[in-house]
C-alpha cells in the first residue's frame, strides 16, 4: 500500500442559494485519501455526505476551498473539462442506477468507453458484463432487468474505463438485503482487481467497516475519522 | 461519430414522442411542395404547349384594323402559314329572340386551329362545322352559351343580321387560355360569314389575331424582335410562344405565390408544434443527459446527439412531405384539367421540392436550436435534484442566437427572392410575424394576468387558473397554435364579407341594369329615344368610346417605361378612352383644371390619379397615344380621382373633344331599370337593336361570382390547412400536459373532488384560453382585413359581428373538443391506479 494522496480536500465550504435563502451544506472540510484505499462516509440524511462526494467528483463546485483528485485541481475547470476529467479518471455508481433507458445493457456499459474513444468498446463492455455475471442479459434494456441486475450494469459501466477512483453513493439503497450484499461483494472485488480507490457513502455501519477508513459527517463537517485497520479513532481538528 | 452512434441508439424509442413533430413538419412541407409542384407543372405545361395556347409560333394582334399591305407582305414573306382569328363582343339570340346572351364572337378561317385540335361534341369534320350549308353558316358555341340559350345541334341562333345553325358544342378550344378572363363565353363561326352579320362596321371593337406558323427551327422570340424592328411605329401587339402563358400564367403565379405564403403560415404554426415536441422530448431526457455528463460527455457531444436525432426525424418528415406534395399534381391533375383548358403535365420537379425542403429544414432548426442549446447545458447535478441556480447557467450562448437570426434572414431572403409581388409578400410576412409576436405577448399576458386573479370563488376555477399558470403549462402553445389560423380565417372571412357587401351595396344603389356597347353614331339618337320610352327605365347615359394605346411616355417607348407590376395594364395593349367637354359627375379633379368648352388648342388629356402616379408624370408632361394607327402627342392637363369600384362608365384617359371627335367611334351607354321590368326591357332592347351589345349587370356579376367562388374556394382550403396544423399543435400541447392532468385528477379525488368538479375545472381552463385566443384573433384578423379592404382594395369598410363571434366560438370548441380526450381520461382514472405508479 502506497501513501500517495489521490484525493485532497482543503477547507471545503459549500453554500447553496435557493431564492432568498442561503443554505450552508459543507462548512470547512479537510481530507486526504491515499491511493488504493477504501473510504466509507457515514452520516445522517442531510449531513452533507452526498454533497461532499459531489464536490470530490466534480459534479458540484465548492464555494470556497480547493479540490485535488488524481493529480488534477478541479477548482477552475469548466463543465466540459470536468466531464473529461470524470471520463478519464473516475467511475460513479448511484443509488438509483441511472442507466440510459433507451440503450441495452451492453450499450450502457460501452458509453464511457466510446466517449473516451477507446477502441473495441463493445468487446470490453461485454467482458465487463461477464465479470459482473450478466452475460445472459447483454441485449436487455434497463426496464427488462431487475434492480440488482440494473445496479450490476451500472457497476460494470463505472468500472469499464478502469477508473482510478470509484465513487459509490448508497449503491445498495434501492436493493433488498441479499442482493445488496452481492453488489457490495462485487464492488469490492472489482476495486481490488483494478487496484482502484473507493469512496463509498452508506448508512450501514457493518458495510462501512469493510473499508479502510470511515468518515463520520455531521452538519457539513467530518467529525470523526477512523482507520479501521488500526482500530483507533481520533478527533479531527476543526 | 460517437454522437451519431448514441443518437441512433436513442432514436429507437423516440418515434412516439416525435409524432406531432413529424406531423407538423410533414404537413407544412407537403403543402409548400404541393403548391410549388402544381404551379410548376402548370407552368411547364403552358410552356410545352405554348404555341397551342397562343394559337401560333407568333401572334400579331391589331385592333379595329387589318394589317397594312406592307405589314402583310412582310408576314407572308417570312412565315410558313398565316391563320387569322377575329374577335368581337356581340349578342346571340335564339331564333325567336326569347333568349339572349352576351358572347365573344370568334371568327376563324379554314386553317384554324393552326396548332392543337378543336374538340366538339359533333361528328362532323372540322371543315363542315362552320361552313355555309343548306342556307346557313355553322356556329359552334361553348357549353355555357348553349345552356343559357337552351340550344343544341340543329337549332338556329341569331348573331347580328345572320341566322346561324348550331353544328356542335365546343368541348375544348385549344387556344382558349390565350384570351385570359372573358366576360362572355366564345362562339366559333367562319370569318367568311362575318361580313353578312353587319357587326363589323367602322369603329367596331374588333380584335384581329394573325397567328403565324414559322419554318422549323426559326427562333420565335428573334422573329418577334425582328418584326418589331422592321415596323417600329406599328400599333400592333406581337407575342411569341416563349413569352409564357400570358394572363393564365400571371394568374397561376399570383395564386401560387399567395398559397405558398399561406403554406408558410402553416409551417410556422407547425414550428410551434416542432418546438413543443422537442422541448417535451428533451425534458424527458434530462436524466439521460445528466448521466451522459457524469460519464464524461461534453456539452458539444450532448448537442450533437440530440441535434442528429432531430435532424433524422426532420428528414423523415420532410422526405414524406416532399413525396406527398410532389405526388399531388399526379392526383389532382384530372381535377385541375376540368377547371383549366390545358393538359397538365404530371412530373416531379426538383426546384419546388428543394424550396419546400429549404423552408422546412430552416423552420425545424429555428424552432429547435433554442431548446437544444438549453439541453446541452443541463448539469450532471440534475441527477441529485439539487435546486440551485448558478447565474448565467441557463443563458443561451450568443452564437446560437446569431445562428437563429441568420436562419430567419435566410428564410425571408428566399421568400422575397421567389416572390414576384414583393409588396404583397412584405405585407403578408409582416402581418404574420406581427401576429406571432402579439400572440406570444398575449400568452405571457394571460399567464401573468391569471396569476393575479383572486382564487377564492370556486375550487374548479382555482384549479383552472392554476393549470394556466403552473410550471410546464401549455398556455403559450395553445394560444400560438390556434391563434395564427384563426387570425387568417377571420381576416379572410371579413375580406370576403366586405367584398360581397360592397358588390351588393353598389348594385342596390347606383349600379345600372344594363351596359350597351357598340352603339353606332347613326343609331345614337333613335336608340336613346327607344331606351327612355321603356317603362321603368331611367338614368340613361352614353359616352363616346374609342380604343387606343399609350405608345410613349415622355418620349420613352412604353415597353421601356418602368412601372409597378400592378399598374402595367395601362401600357399593355389597347385601352378604352373617351372625350368630353365636362368633368364626369362621379369623378373629382385633384390637380389641374378642365379644358374650356370649345377648346381647340393642342391635344390634352385628363388622367385618373392612379395612372398619373404610376407613370410618374407631372402636369404638362406629354404622352403619345396611338388611335387606329394615328399617333397623337398629348399634354396632361388634369388629374381625376376615379372610383373604379362603381359600375358606372369610367376612363383612365379622357381627351379634349377637339382632338378625337373626328375619329371613328361608337358609343357605350348605361341604363337603370326597375327590378320588375328588368327582364322585359332586356328582351325589348335586344329584339329591336340586335347589333347593339347589351350586357346585363346580373349576368356579369354571375360570371364574376363564379370566378370569385373558385378563388375563394382555393383560399379557404389553404386557410383550413393552417387550422389543421394548429389543431395538430394544439393536440400536441394538450397531450404534453396529459400526464399532469391525470395525476392532478387522482390527487384531487383523494382529497374529495367529484368528477363534476374536475370537469368544471378543465372546462373553465379551455374557455379562458379559447376566449383569449379568439379575442386576439378577432382583433388582429380585423386589423388585417381592414388593411386589405380599405388600404389595398380601396373599398368601404364593412364589419360583421357574426364573424368574430363565430371565431371565438370556434376557438373554444376546438380547444374543448381536443382537450376532451385528455379530460375524459383524467376524470375516469382510478386514484389508486395512478398513485401506485408514483
Amino acid at each position: 500500500m502506497t501513501d500517495t494522496k489521490i484525493l485532497e480536500l482543503k477547507n471545503i465550504h459549500l453554500r447553496l442559494k435557493s431564492n432568498d435563502f442561503e443554505v450552508k451544506i459543507l462548512n470547512g472540510i479537510d481530507l486526504k485519501v491515499d491511493e488504493g484505499k477504501a473510504v466509507a462516509i457515514l452520516g445522517a440524511s442531510g449531513s452533507g455526505k452526498s454533497s461532499m462526494m459531489s464536490v470530490m467528483n466534480g459534479l458540484e463546485r465548492q464555494t470556497e476551498g480547493s479540490v485535488m483528485v488524481a493529480g488534477h485541481v478541479l477548482d477552475k475547470m469548466n463543465e466540459d473539462e470536468l466531464a473529461m476529467f470524470r471520463r478519464d479518471n473516475i467511475g460513479i455508481i448511484l443509488q438509483a442506477f441511472h442507466l440510459i433507458p433507451t440503450m441495452t445493457a451492453i450499450e450502457n456499459v460501452a458509453v464511457p468507453l466510446e466517449l473516451a474513444g477507446v477502441s473495441g468498446a463493445e468487446e470490453k463492455a461485454k467482458k465487463m458484463l461477464i465479470d459482473v455475471g450478466l452475460e445472459h442479459r447483454m441485449d436487455h434494456f434497463p426496464t427488462q432487468l431487475s434492480g440488482g441486475e440494473q445496479q450490476r450494469v451500472a457497476i460494470a459501466r463505472a468500472m469499464a474505463p478502469q477508473p482510478k477512483i470509484l465513487f459509490a453513493d448508497e449503491p445498495t439503497g434501492n436493493l433488498d438485503g441479499k442482493t445488496g450484499h452481492n453488489i457490495i461483494e462485487l464492488i469490492f472485488d472489482l476495486k481490488e482487481k483494478n487496484d482502484a480507490t473507493l469512496i463509498l457513502i452508506t448508512h450501514d455501519q457493518e458495510l462501512a467497516e469493510k473499508c479502510d477508513e470511515i468518515l463520520h459527517i455531521q452538519d457539513g463537517l467530518i467529525t470523526n475519522n477512523v482507520d479501521v485497520h488500526e482500530n483507533e479513532g481520533k478527533k479531527v481538528a476543526e | 461519430m460517437v454522437a451519431t452512434r448514441f443518437a441512433l441508439r436513442e432514436i429507437r424509442f423516440a418515434f412516439k414522442q416525435f409524432r406531432i413533430f413529424i406531423a407538423c413538419l410533414f404537413l407544412g412541407t407537403a403543402i409548400i411542395a404541393a403548391v410549388g409542384s402544381v404551379t410548376t407543372n402548370i407552368a411547364e405545361s403552358l410552356s410545352r404547349d405554348a404555341r397551342i395556347f397562343l394559337g401560333g409560333d407568333v401572334e400579331i394582334e391589331t385592333n379595329q384594323r387589318l394589317l397594312t399591305d406592307e405589314e402583310m407582305a412582310y408576314v407572308v414573306d417570312t412565315a410558313e402559314e398565316i391563320s387569322m382569328v377575329s374577335e368581337l363582343r356581340a349578342m346571340a339570340h335564339t331564333e325567336d329572340f326569347t333568349e339572349s346572351s352576351l358572347i365573344e364572337v370568334k371568327a376563324v378561317d379554314d386553317l384554324y386551329p393552326l396548332f392543337g385540335v378543336l374538340e366538339t361534341n359533333s361528328n362532323l369534320p372540322r371543315e363542315e362545322l362552320l361552313a355555309f350549308k343548306d342556307g346557313h353558316w355553322g356556329a359552334v358555341p361553348l357549353e355555357a352559351i348553349a345552356t343559357r340559350l337552351g340550344v343544341d345541334i340543329g337549332d338556329k341562333i341569331n348573331i347580328g343580321s345572320l341566322v346561324y345553325e348550331v353544328r356542335g358544342v365546343t368541348a375544348k378550344e385549344p387556344d382558349s387560355s390565350n384570351a385570359g378572363f372573358q366576360l362572355a363565353p366564345s362562339i366559333l363561326v367562319s370569318s367568311n360569314s362575318m361580313e353578312d352579320t353587319g357587326l363589323i362596321t367602322f369603329g367596331s371593337l374588333v380584335e384581329y389575331n394573325y397567328r403565324l406558323r414559322l419554318a422549323d427551327g426559326t427562333d420565335a422570340k428573334l422573329y418577334e424582335e425582328t418584326i418589331e424592328e422592321a415596323f417600329p411605329d406599328s400599333d400592333w401587339r406581337v407575342r411569341n410562344k416563349s413569352s409564357g402563358g400570358g394572363s393564365a400564367q400571371r394568374f397561376i403565379d399570383r395564386m401560387g405565390q399567395f398559397m405558398t405564403l399561406v403554406g408558410l403560415t402553416a409551417l410556422l404554426v407547425g414550428g410551434v408544434g416542432v418546438s413543443n415536441a422537442v422541448h417535451g422530448y428533451l425534458n424527458s431526457k434530462t436524466n439521460t443527459i445528466a448521466t451522459f455528463k457524469i460519464l464524461g460527455a461534453q456539452s458539444e457531444t450532448i448537442f450533437k446527439i440530440y441535434l442528429q436525432q432531430i435532424l433524422i426525424m426532420a428528414a423523415i418528415s420532410i422526405v414524406l412531405g416532399l413525396f406527398v406534395g410532389g405526388a399531388l399534381p399526379f392526383l389532382f391533375a384530372d381535377f385541375l384539367e376540368s377547371k383549366m383548358p390545358i393538359e397538365i403535365s404530371r412530373e416531379f420537379y426538383f426546384a419546388p421540392l428543394a424550396v419546400a425542403a429549404f423552408y422546412s429544414i430552416l423552420i425545424s432548426l429555428i424552432f429547435t436550436l433554442w431548446p437544444l442549446a438549453k439541453a446541452k447545458n443541463i448539469s450532471a447535478r440534475q441527477l441529485f435534484r439539487i435546486a440551485i441556480s448558478e447565474p448565467g447557467e441557463n443563458n443561451i450562448p450568443k452564437n446560437y442566437l446569431i445562428t437563429i437570426v441568420i436562419m430567419i434572414v435566410m428564410m425571408l431572403a428566399m421568400v422575397f427572392y421567389t416572390a414576384e409581388y414583393s409588396e404583397l409578400t412584405a405585407y403578408f410576412i409582416g402581418g404574420m410575424l406581427a401576429s406571432f409576436a402579439l400572440l406570444f405577448g398575449t400568452g405571457i399576458l394571460v399567464r401573468k394576468g391569471v396569476s393575479y386573479l383572486p382564487r377564492r370563488y370556486s375550487p374548479a376555477l382555482r384549479i383552472a387558473l392554476s393549470n394556466i399558470t403552473r410550471p410546464g403549462n401549455s398556455t403559450l402553445s395553445i394560444i400560438l397554435s390556434l391563434g395564427l389560423g384563426l387570425i387568417l380565417l377571420t381576416a379572410i372571412a371579413l375580406v370576403e364579407f366586405g367584398l360581397d357587401s360592397e358588390i351588393e351595396r353598389r348594385v342596390e344603389t347606383d349600379a345600372p341594369s344594363y351596359f350597351f356597347l357598340d352603339i353606332q353614331k347613326a343609331d345614337h339618337d333613335s336608340f336613346k329615344e327607344h331606351m327612355l320610352s321603356q317603362e321603368g327605365a331611367n338614368l340613361y347615359r352614353t359616352v363616346p368610346n374609342l380604343r387606343g394605346r399609350i405608345s410613349h411616355v415622355k418620349g420613352v417607348p412604353s415597353d421601356e417605361v418602368e412601372i409597378s407590376p400592378e399598374m402595367r395594364w395601362v401600357l399593355r395593349g389597347d385601352r378604352g378612352m373617351t372625350f368630353t367637354d365636362e368633368v364626369p359627375e362621379d369623378n373629382k379633379l385633384v390637380e389641374g383644371d378642365w379644358w374650356p368648352i370649345g377648346y381647340d388648342g393642342e391635344p390634352q388629356v385628363s388622367l385618373s390619379q392612379d395612372v398619373y402616379e404610376a407613370l410618374g408624370l407631372v402636369l404638362g408632361d406629354k404622352i403619345t397615344i396611338n388611335v387606329l394607327g394615328r399617333s397623337f402627342e398629348v399634354a396632361v392637363r388634369s388629374v381625376r380621382s376615379v372610383d373604379w369600384g362603381t359600375f358606372g362608365i369610367n376612363y383612365a384617359m379622357m381627351f379634349d373633344p377637339n382632338m378625337l371627335s373626328d375619329a371613328p367611334y361608337t358609343y357605350v351607354g348605361t341604363l337603370k331599370s326597375t327590378p320588375e321590368r328588368e327582364a322585359a326591357n332586356y328582351q325589348a332592347i335586344t329584339r329591336n337593336y340586335p347589333n347593339v351589345t347589351t350586357v346585363r349587370l346580373k349576368e356579369v356579376l354571375e360570371n364574376v361570382q363564379v370566378l370569385l367562388l373558385q378563388i375563394k374556394g382555393a383560399i379557404d382550403v389553404m386557410a383550413s390547412i393552417t387550422i389543421v396544423a394548429g389543431i395538430l399543435v394544439l393536440s400536441g400541447a394538450i397531450a404534453a400536459g396529459h400526464k399532469g392532468r391525470v395525476y392532478d385528477s387522482a390527487v384531487l379525488k383523494v382529497v374529495g373532488a367529484t368528477r363534476m368538479d374536475i370537469l368544471k375545472a378543465y372546462i373553465f381552463e379551455f374557455i379562458i384560453l379559447g376566449v383569449a385566443t379568439g379575442f386576439v384573433a378577432i382583433l388582429l384578423g380585423t386589423v388585417a382585413a381592414y388593411g386589405i379592404v380599405v388600404g389595398i382594395m380601396e373599398l368601404e369598410w364593412t364589419f360583421s359581428l357574426q364573424i368574430p363571434l363565430i371565431t371565438v366560438f370556434a376557438a373554444i370548441v376546438m380547444t374543448m373538443s381536443i382537450g376532451m380526450f385528455s379530460i375524459w381520461k383524467a376524470m375516469s382514472v382510478r386514484p389508486a391506479q395512478v398513485l401506485r405508479g408514483i
